[in-house]
């Protein structure tokens, strides 16, 4: 399961932006785009795995390397493989740790279902914090922290408020087609990076309201 | 006479075979001379098998099913289509491939996003490159002008890339994207190409086709992806999009044959050539057993009421079924050649198997609801019947190569069975080849270094593509173990080196001055490569030799006996040999010459025996010889001439010792005692013989010469 978000940027493709309404998809589930130089054609689809973390799905023939490959980069990943991994991982660690028991498989199974709701995004909540982070952006860049300087540690846990406007927030806000190019001038080329910490950031966001 | 020896190594000048030149070596555009640090790198042969690993890639990807392109004499480019489980999407690969040194270099590769995402299975797979170069073309920043040009209504895509300066592709230094195609003389690139003045340009138009099957029937059928390019092929990937509405980008397309897609059985895809830049047609043949028949499509048709991607403006008709009595594979089955022999002579068709049979169908009879579209069919037929090699009811593909005109017919290599090589007829003659065998040699890059690369069956799956004369052998393997491309010079084989392709190794000619006899070929050659325990024996060659004809290639040619013998020729002042080699046998693995020598008896005293001045008199006018090596057998015939050692004129005496005029005379005591000449070998080392003519002027110096008759 995809959580995906309209007008949302595309993994690797930064001028393809999301045309599909928002919404959760499988992670196969097919998602239009457009150009933003021609917002109103829609160019193509993409399957809902590759908006949110580009080709490196298609990169591993093994379901569980790229569970691993995918949680390495977010831990709270609700991509089936992800899914599983995680699910498994845990069963493990109860089995070698000897507190594995026989309701130790549901109640897996329970908190990952729960992972998966805490994943989804009320929209409106969203775009209001979405629209929030677009005020601060427009801050002077100077106090904009480059994601390259974030530590890991400082992925916030779930629940935890961020205080810090995040520059690639912008990247992925849920804005009306019309606005975009003001979001465009205002992300300034070196504050694009790679898409896997523009889709880390998607992800503290998403903790953020949840 | 005295032994002499012509050699000739191969290290020395070489030019095609086209550009014939009888002092220097020649080689078809399948043999290769070698060079490098030591000795054994030094040889000359058919070009050595090629590798590629895709599943030890970069990103591993099981691949199959190999379509190889020609860009020039020296590199290929070869896409497989991905053949792991099925999948929502697929991933085709690209290597580059340069023939003079048989690597298959892994360039990258691409995922395609269907436009159903439920499984697929490539059943069938095909790469469409055409240049367009028509008109003129200039450039100012990224705004392309053309003049005569007709860009848009040739259905050119977005994501392809051009190139100005030239029409030839291969003259193209610098290529551009093309990031829209705006109208007939109009289009936009990706990036800046700065000023160009108008002139020669070509747009490179890169498109596959591919036939699934789909874990959902109805999925299934015929994607077509638009808009490649090379550097699509990353080693990281690129995803194409699935396409929605629009014709001519980058995206993949669904040429569905009706709303709800009949076209749910697909066993392969076949090309055929571009008519025109809106039509060429590819065939997919549909349905296993009674409902076999043949859908038709147009992969250049402009595409229109394309929705989610889905259009039926690419189909163009069904045949009606045909059972073909035995089970259709479903292993990009179906290529389009025209043989130039049996009965398809000279008329394009379709050629496909089932298990046992391999089927041709004429294209002018692939018509809508044709229920007799198939011409005829050719039964499996072991070369040496089935008592020697027994049926392998598991043929699994097809490919046509035209330049030995036959037909690569491959099985599934279950339980080892092999593939065959063979003319298409249907008079239930034996197929002309055999090839590959189950040694169960592992290929994967971890293999020790000792072990040679060949293609063993391995149990496995192969499938092939033939471009010019060199077969591109995939075994279909889903592991590391069992997933290579092959490079074999299939062409190159000894029953078809000698056509008008010309695959033959031919020596520069080898001057023999005063030759009275020529004796043996001695050829050096590679016995076996690897180590003692993993090593492997190469092929064989054949030898021949010609005297005649030799300056303008008019000469034919003799076959030698693997004794080398030649002592039987006249000899002549020159003689040129060439070789053949066998390529399709059991290990696949091309010989390698090194050199070869020539081993022959020229007019100077015969290397039996020794002029012997203490058996000789002056006085007497009689000239002796020590037999000085024995020939092994009876002493051929043989002859004296004497000459004014002064003037060199004469013979002055001309006798044999078969008919002599004079006196032959020998001793087996050292000179002790003389008797009639006879020809028992030589029986110690005190046997002398000696000649007296029958008359002799007086006073004059004489140079007597001994040689065979």
């Amino acid at each position: 399961m995809i959580h995906i978000i309209k007008d949302q940027i595309i993994a690797e493709n930064e001028n393809l932006r999301v045309a599909t309404a928002t919404g959760d998809y499988e992670d196969t589930a097919l998602i239009e785009f457009y150009d933003i130089k021609n917002p109103d054609f829609i160019a193509g689809a993409f399957q809902a795995q590759f908006i949110i973390y580009g080709g490196l799905v298609y990169l591993y023939n093994d379901h569980i390397e790229l569970g691993n490959t995918i949680l390495e980069i977010d831990p709270n990943s609700t991509h089936t493989s992800a899914s599983y991994v995680r699910m498994n991982n845990e069963l493990l660690a109860k089995m070698n740790n000897g507190t594995l028991e026989p309701e130790s498989l549901n109640q897996t199974l329970n908190a990952e279902k729960e992972n998966m709701e805490n994943q989804m995004v009320d929209t409106e909540k969203f775009i209001e914090e979405k629209e929030r982070s677009i005020e601060e952006i427009e801050k002077p860049i100077e106090e904009n922290v480059p994601v390259e300087n974030m530590p890991e540690e400082n992925v916030p846990v779930e629940n935890e408020t961020i205080v810090e406007p995040i520059p690639e927030e912008v990247i992925e806000q849920e804005v009306l087609p019309e606005n975009i190019p003001a979001i465009e001038d205002v992300v300034a080329p070196e504050v694009i990076t790679t898409e896997e910490p523009v889709s880390m950031i998607k992800r503290k966001v998403k903790r953020k309201i949840g | 006479m005295a032994k002499r020896a012509a050699e000739h190594f191969f290290t020395g000048d070489t030019v095609p075979y086209s550009s014939y030149d009888a002092t220097k070596t020649m080689l078809g555009d399948l043999i290769k001379q070698y060079t490098g640090a030591t000795s054994v790198d030094k040889f000359a042969g058919p070009m050595k098998i090629g590798i590629g690993r895709p599943m030890e890639a970069g990103v591993p990807i099981a691949s199959a099913y190999p379509h190889v392109l020609k860009l020039s004499d020296d590199k290929y480019w070869i896409f497989l289509s991905e053949n792991s489980t099925a999948a929502a999407t697929r991933r085709i690969v690209m290597y580059e491939y340069v023939v003079s040194s048989s690597a298959f270099e892994w360039n990258g590769f691409i995922t395609l996003t269907f436009p159903t995402a439920t499984a697929h299975t490539i059943r069938g797979f095909r790469v469409a490159r055409e240049l367009y170069t028509t008109g003129t073309a200039s450039v100012n920043g990224t705004t392309v002008t053309g003049v005569g040009t007709a860009w848009a209504d040739s259905g050119l895509s977005v994501g392809c890339r051009i190139g100005f300066g030239s029409t030839d592709a291969a003259q193209i230094s610098t290529w551009y994207e093309i990031s829209s195609i705006n109208s007939n003389t109009g289009i936009t690139l990706t990036t800046d190409a700065g000023i160009i003045a108008s002139g020669d340009y070509v747009i490179e138009d890169l498109s596959i086709a591919v036939s699934t099957t789909n874990a959902t029937l109805t999925n299934g059928g015929v994607f077509l992806v638009k808009g490649l390019q090379p550097l699509a092929f990353a080693p990281g990937g690129t995803t194409i999009p699935a396409a929605t509405t629009i014709d001519n980008i980058r995206a993949v397309y669904w040429l569905a044959d009706a709303g709800t897609v009949t076209n749910t059985i697909s066993c392969g895809l076949a090309i055929d050539e571009k008519d025109s830049w809106t039509q060429q047609y590819i065939y997919v043949i549909d349905g296993t057993t009674t409902t076999c028949r043949v859908y038709k499509y147009n992969i250049r048709a402009p595409l229109t009421s394309i929705a989610s991607g889905k259009t039926t403006s690419g189909f163009v008709l069904v045949t009606g079924a045909q059972n073909p009595a035995t089970v259709v594979t479903q292993i990009n089955n179906g290529r389009i050649g025209t043989l130039n022999h049996g009965p398809g002579v000279g008329v394009k068709c379709l050629y496909f198997v089932t298990v046992s049979r391999v089927f041709r169908a004429e294209l002018v009879n692939i018509t809508s609801g044709n229920t007799t579209w198939q011409s005829d069919s050719m039964t499996e037929n072991p070369p040496g019947g089935s008592t020697t090699y027994a049926l392998t009811n598991a043929l699994s593909s097809v490919e046509v190569s035209d330049t030995i005109d036959r037909l690569i017919v491959m099985s599934s290599g279950a339980a080892g069975v092999r593939s065959y090589v063979t003319r298409y007829q249907t008079s239930g003659e034996q197929f002309d080849h055999i090839f590959l065998a189950e040694d169960k040699q592992l290929d994967q890059n971890t293999a020790d270094s000792d072990a040679v690369v060949h293609p063993s069956i391995n149990a496995s799956v192969f499938s092939a593509w033939v471009e010019n004369g060199i077969g591109f052998l995939c075994r279909n393997g889903t592991a590391a173990t069992l997933n290579q491309i092959y490079s074999l010079p299939i062409g190159a084989h000894w029953a078809y080196a000698s056509g008008t392709f010309n695959q033959q190794l031919i020596t520069p000619k080898m001057l023999t001055p005063n030759a009275i006899s020529y004796s043996k070929l001695y050829v050096d050659s590679e016995r076996m490569l690897g180590n003692g325990t993993l090593g492997m024996s190469l092929e064989p060659f054949r030898m021949y030799y010609r005297l005649n004809g030799i300056d303008d290639n008019t000469g034919s040619w003799v076959i030698i006996e693997d004794s080398g013998d030649l002592a039987y020729l006249v000899p002549s002042t020159e003689i040129q040999f060439m070789f053949e080699f066998r390529i399709l046998g059991t290990t696949c693995i091309p010989a390698r010459i090194y050199s070869l020598s020539l081993v022959y008896e020229d007019n100077t005293t015969d290397s039996h025996y020794q002029p012997s001045v203490a058996q000789s008199s002056t006085v007497g006018k009689t000239f002796a010889w020590r037999f000085s090596t024995a020939f092994g057998g009876t002493v051929p015939e043989l002859r004296v001439r004497l000459y004014d050692a002064v003037t060199g004129s004469g013979p002055l005496v001309d006798d044999t010792t078969v008919s002599p005029a004079g006196v032959w005379e020998k001793s087996t005591d050292d000179g002790a005692t003389w008797g009639a000449y006879n020809s028992n070998d030589k029986a110690n080392d005190i046997t002398y013989i000696r000649y007296t003519p029958l008359a002799l002027a007086d006073d004059i110096k004489v140079r007597a010469l001994l040689t065979q008759n």
